[in-house]
């Protein structure tokens, strides 16, 4: 099987948000700034008081490599390894699903759906 | 004209030498630093007591066998020396530069004289999980490894920026590693150098790994190590008559996990370079050789734009067009590069500075070109780490 994240005290909301298919990331109460991955303070101003916020789940795709030798077991090649820069600002890797390699380009819309991977929802991104 | 920041007392590199890039099954982390030490003193006739100074990086980092992060201590056994400076030190592919800095600095400041720096390393071979194991070391185990973080992809969102902003070639891309043979084919320890020339079209139609890159395209996994000396220019001069003078320097930090970085058309260089050539004193055009990283072929592109040493989107042209070949006007990775020299895993960043060091002081053998001042560019982790170094014939 792909790897499956082990989730930590800090994106366990992440996580839990994702298996009931809604993609949260913290939202700072200082700046306003949207970070991802979540941590313990917000990256753009080091305040500590956050809330959970959710996404509109839409981005574009700042950059990609269609892989043809998967580095694990688990991975049926080819796949699409991706950058996706998300609406609110942060940028995140993904795989572009639902979306065979020829179509995929930079700047093209995508949009969050969750992969079921054992007991987690990994956040991916098809095209919007 | 630019007025100078060049360092109190000429640090330079007086002695330098590498292992040949290979496999050495019988040598673990410390054996493998102990080698490249045996090859070093044997080259170089050099009086223990001169020693005051030792950076270090461990080895084996990247087969997971449990580097040893206290490696200074027992090299400061082995080479029983009792120096006043010494750290053991890590920064991916920076991790050379860095130290070549750190000793310059520090010799500057009068904290030590003659700083000796050394790496060696092991990089598991391709296949048998070697791809797994890297992939989780290099990624956030989160948010980049369970997406199937392979390292060869990893540099290929960085190449596919590229050619999408700034319309560098799939050919472009192959041109650096057709360049890098022809330099590997004068080093009799290049790994590809008994392989001969290849063409673009041989890169091109080489087993696709992750686009854009084919095989070709990717450094080549080895093992091996080198050390250097940083000593003040007067013992520098005692221990060779022409050293390779440190005149300037600059690094620059730009992300950990990948995902973050900054732009993906470029690695930050550019804000290593700038401080570097401010403290030289220099201009990109002063320049007669680059020693540039070359994890993959695109890195040696972005890097000669990225330091000034090509306009931006012309650093494709201009390996196609062969001026950082043989006979170019501006020769680069004149050794082989990673891409055919070999990539010696933990200690791969001490290789173009090795060579950068060698040509400098005019040892570099039958591919010895004339340079009075060499940029050497390394960089660590996934493109994160950046470090430039300008090295010149003159203080």
């Amino acid at each position: 099987m792909k790897p499956v994240p082990e989730i930590s005290e800090v994106t366990e909301p992440y996580w839990r948000a994702a298996a009931e298919g809604r993609f949260m990331l913290p939202r700072c109460n200082t700046c306003d700034g949207v970070h991802h991955p979540p941590r313990r303070w917000c990256p753009h101003c080091w305040s500590q008081d956050m809330s959970w916020a959710e996404m509109s789940g839409r981005g574009h795709v700042m950059t990609f490599s269609i892989v043809h030798q998967p580095p694990s077991e688990g991975f049926e090649v080819p796949y699409i390894l991706a950058v996706v820069k998300l609406e609110e600002g942060p940028q995140m890797m993904c795989n572009i699903v639902k979306c065979t390699t020829g179509d995929v380009t930079i700047g093209m819309g995508v949009s969050v759906i969750f992969e079921t991977r054992g007991d987690i929802a990994l956040p991916q991104f098809k095209p919007a | 004209m630019t007025l100078s920041r060049r360092l109190p007392g000429s640090p330079a590199i007086a002695a330098a030498s590498e292992i040949a890039p290979g496999r050495y099954p019988d040598h673990d982390g410390f054996a493998m630093q102990e080698l490249v030490m045996a090859n070093f003193l044997a080259q170089w006739d050099l009086d223990p007591s001169l020693i005051d100074g030792l950076l270090i990086s461990p080895a084996g980092m990247a087969v997971g066998s449990g580097a040893n992060i206290f490696v200074h201590e027992w090299m400061t056994d082995s080479l029983g020396i009792k120096p006043r400076y010494a750290m053991t030190v890590n920064a991916g592919g920076a991790t050379y530069n860095l130290m070549a800095m750190r000793a310059a600095t520090t010799i500057s400041s009068g904290l030590a004289d003659a700083v000796l720096c050394i790496g060696a390393g092991k990089f598991p071979k391709v296949g048998a999980g070697a791809g797994d194991t890297m992939a989780k070391m290099v990624s956030d185990p989160q948010f980049e490894y369970p997406y199937g973080s392979f390292i060869p992809a990893l540099y290929a969102l960085t190449a596919n920026r590229h050619m999408h902003d700034r319309g560098t070639t799939r050919e472009q891309l192959a041109s650096v590693a057709v360049s890098s043979r022809k330099w590997a084919l004068k080093h009799p320890d290049a790994i590809m150098g008994h392989k001969g020339p290849i063409t673009v079209d041989d890169v091109v139609n080489s087993r696709p790994i992750a686009s854009p890159f084919n095989l070709l395209d990717c450094s080549v996994p080895c093992e091996g190590g080198a050390a250097f000396l940083v000593a003040r220019g007067d013992i520098a001069r005692e221990i060779t008559d022409q050293p390779a003078y440190v005149l300037g320097f600059g690094e620059y930090h730009d992300h950990g996990a990948i995902a973050l970085s900054s732009d993906f058309a470029a690695m930050g260089a550019g804000n290593a370079a700038k401080p570097a050539f401010a403290m030289a004193g220099l201009q990109p055009s002063d320049v007669n050789m680059a020693q540039l990283y070359d994890a993959f072929s695109i890195n040696p592109i972005l890097l000669l734009e990225e330091t000034g040493l090509a306009k931006p989107g012309e650093g494709g042209r201009f390996f196609e067009d062969g001026r950082g070949a043989p006979d170019g006007d501006l020769p680069v990775n004149t050794y082989g590069g990673l891409l055919s020299f070999g990539h010696t895993g933990d200690a791969s960043g001490i290789t173009m500075l090795v060579e950068g060091a060698l040509q400098t002081m005019g040892c570099a053998g039958d591919r010895q070109v004339e340079t009075d001042i060499t940029l050497v560019h390394t960089y660590g982790g996934m493109m994160a780490d950046q470090a430039t170094l300008l090295l010149g014939r003159a203080p």
